[in-house]
């Protein structure tokens, strides 16, 4: 698969701090791209830099092999979902994405297809004629979604798009993005959502003060980083955990043991991504 | 524990407030500039010798000199002496407030107290400063009592002007002028009287219009001791009547309807930086210009609708005359332009909502009351003329009272709309190259 998006030793300051320092990763054609970091670690302002919003200070970056972010045929391949509701609160959904259709050039008809399929991807066809402040922030959220996707483009940037949204406004906007991913998209989706990216992402960077921490598919990074597994259990009346490398050898030992009888509630607990993100960067991921 | 959340609570607003430059320029900055300005135009301190008067002297005596000598040295006029055709077009196109026409004859009626004429003169005053005429009425009257008032003081010139009086009376009674020759007789009695007294030296200061024994001066036949006639004289020609104050309010209201669509589209591009609808925007297929010249666009055909709705409404209901429907459409689309580019100026410098509306309000004011928005500019101060001349609001009154009531030619309407022209290109080029600065030092 070539590389859609290539970035070569990126940085950012601002006041003097670095907010973006010496970043390098590709994002591969038709991949979904995890960008993992806490609240501040410069994912937003990664986005701007890749969305020509915003100028790097240093590096490269590159897009569909040959051209830098705020090319026309960048911008026209390019979709993307802000954290921010970019949305005119006082028009109905199908409204917006009339305007924004058309602000990506699309014709009458090809735009009318796209509105009603964009829609029906985000799960609000039947609210198409309402008007966006009467939506509620999950709606507003999966339209938000929909201006990015409408003009189908080739790479799809989503800056923390499930940000205040209620479970079921969640799982529809984790649907529709798993859908396009089907659909052959690439997709970069910016989080601070552990589950999110373990769930969606085929390789994630994670990022901390601006740094690339690690990049590596989720299981690669839990394999190299995640270290011990936990195993939990109970014995007359108290609770106890151990961590181990070897969850087998301490399991069979825990039985073996003239104890055994006493034991019960045994679970073992695999290492998931936050325990890769304490272990790589020293503190959590929602400090 | 709630006063110490209050106090938080102010503690930040106040912090807020001090942190937006332009909130806080317009909070505390702006009103003591306010205050300055109109303290500066009210107090007088920048001296009122502001109203511009053309004279033409076709009387061309020595009173009739001396007369305008005297306009000349008052504080309240800016004398120009002219020739007719000259003062009538100077106050038609506005360049001045009004004009005064001293005719043949003046001299001779003016010197001559008891007999004769009241001296008469014309005055044309430019309809949308209407509010002078009443002024330049009394200046004048002033002036010319001052005259008379001279002439009852000095007894040598008085004794001099009933010699004078007594004779023209008596050989218009010998020659029959007078239709009842008791009045004739009356007056001449009055006349002797005023004579003996003078002789005496018994004459004081007077100004009673009273005949010696108590008629009017209706009835002596006498001018009445009026120093002056004041013929007030319509500036326009080949018109049907002097225009309507609807004609001249009309203009005002347009503009401030276009500085109100000026300040609602300038806080909408503001509005979209913050909810990231711009950034949407960028990001898209659009370029800056496109975008900027979009919101412009917007702003141009909204001042041309609330301008054509004003004036329909004008016509049909207050009865305002278009006289030149054409080049009234020019001053539109001038006007339009004028403001679309100021507005895209206005947007692109302001960096929140809050200092928007500040900057937007604080231009309209600016421009309304240095271009004569709100105070008519011959009473404002000397140095206001030439700044006057920087507003686009004095140059949008022109614009669009030319094609009314001013009955501009083409040839005088095209400074006018190079003008606005002018500030419109220069406002969006400047609004579209700050935008892209902007957006690259980001």
């Amino acid at each position: 698969m070539p590389d859609i998006l290539t970035l070569d030793q990126v940085s950012k300051q601002f006041d003097q701090t670095n907010v973006i320092n010496q970043l390098s990763f590709s994002v591969r054609e038709g991949e979904i791209f995890g960008l993992l970091g806490p609240n501040g670690a410069g994912k937003t302002t990664l986005v701007n830099i890749m969305t020509g919003l915003l100028n790097a200070d240093q590096g490269v970056v590159t897009l569909f092999e040959k051209y830098a972010p705020g090319d026309n045929f960048a911008r026209a391949n390019i979709g993307c979902a802000s954290q921010s509701l970019a949305l005119y609160e006082d028009l109905t959904a199908e409204e917006n994405l009339q305007f924004f259709g058309k602000m990506h050039a699309l014709e009458k008809s090809a735009l009318q297809t796209a509105v009603s399929e964009t829609l029906a991807v985000v799960g609000l066809e039947d609210r198409a004629t309402q008007r966006v402040k009467e939506f509620s922030g999950g709606m507003k959220r999966r339209l938000n979604l929909a201006v990015a996707i409408l003009h189908k483009p080739k790479l799809l940037i989503l800056d923390e798009p499930t940000v205040g949204v209620d479970p079921q406004s969640r799982n529809a906007i984790m649907e529709s993005i798993q859908s396009l991913s089907d659909q052959g998209h690439t997709i970069i989706y910016t989080t601070h959502y552990m589950e999110e990216v373990e769930k969606l992402c085929d390789r994630v960077a994670i990022i901390d003060k601006g740094r690339l921490v690690a990049l590596d598919s989720v299981n690669g990074l839990v394999q190299e980083y995640g270290k011990n597994h936990q195993i939990r259990y109970s014995q007359n009346n108290k609770v106890f955990t151990v961590d181990t490398d070897n969850p087998l050898q301490k399991i069979r030992e825990l039985l073996d043991s003239e104890q055994q009888s006493a034991i019960s509630n045994l679970s073992v607990q695999s290492p998931t991504l936050e325990q890769v993100f304490l272990n790589l960067t020293g503190h959590e991921l929602r400090d | 524990m709630m006063a110490s959340k209050l106090l938080a609570v102010t503690q930040k607003d106040l912090k807020l407030l001090y942190r937006d430059k332009g909130g806080f320029f317009f909070t505390f900055i702006f009103p003591i500039i306010m205050a300055v300005f109109f303290g500066s135009m009210m107090s007088g301190s920048g001296g009122m010798k502001g109203i511009s008067l053309q004279v033409v002297d076709a009387d061309q005596s020595v009173i009739s000199q001396a007369f305008i000598d005297k306009l000349d040295a008052a504080a309240e006029l800016k004398v120009v002496l002219t020739d007719e055709a000259t003062a009538r077009d100077t106050v038609r196109k506005g360049k001045a407030a009004a004009f005064l026409i001293l005719p043949k004859g003046f001299g001779d009626a003016k010197g001559n107290l008891f007999s004769g004429e009241t001296a008469t003169v014309q005055l044309g005053v430019d309809p949308k400063r209407s509010a002078i005429k009443g002024l330049l009425q009394g200046v004048l009257m002033s002036y010319a009592a001052e005259d008379m008032q001279s002439a009852f003081t000095d007894t040598d010139k008085f004794v001099d002007q009933i010699d004078k009086s007594l004779a023209e009376v008596r050989q218009a009674r010998d020659s029959g002028e007078f239709a009842d020759n008791d009045k004739a007789d009356r007056m001449l009695e009055f006349l002797d009287q005023l004579q003996e007294m003078v002789d005496t030296d018994s004459f004081n200061n007077t100004s009673s219009n009273e005949s010696a024994d108590g008629s009017t001066d209706e009835d002596s036949g006498f001018n009445g001791f009026q120093p002056l006639i004041i013929e007030t004289h319509d500036i326009s020609v080949n018109r049907d009547g002097p225009p309507s104050g609807y004609d001249v309010s009309f203009p005002q209201g347009i503009l401030w309807g276009i500085l109100g669509c000026l300040s609602a589209f300038s806080l909408s591009l503001v509005s979209e930086r913050n909810q990231g609808t711009l950034s949407r925007l960028l990001v898209s297929s659009a370029n800056r210009s496109t975008i900027l010249a979009g919101k412009a666009l917007a702003c141009f055909l909204t001042i041309i609708f609330i301008a054509v709705c004003l004036l329909l409404l004008g016509k049909l209901v207050f009865g305002i005359q278009i006289r030149q429907p054409d080049l009234m459409l020019l001053s539109l689309v001038a006007i339009g332009f004028c403001f679309s580019g100021l507005m895209i100026l206005f947007s692109v410098i302001s960096k929140s909502e809050k200092a928007a509306a500040g900057i937007t309000w604080a231009a309209m004011m600016l421009m309304a009351m240095a271009g004569g928005g709100m105070i008519p500019l011959a009473f404002m101060p000397a140095w206001m003329t030439p700044v006057s001349q920087f507003s686009p609001v004095m140059w949008s009154i022109l614009a669009l009272e030319g094609p009314m009531w001013r009955q501009f030619s083409l040839v005088e309407m095209l400074p006018v709309v190079a003008v606005l022209f002018g500030i419109g290109i220069a406002g969006f080029l400047l609004g579209v190259r700050l935008f892209k600065w902007q957006s690259s030092s980001a």
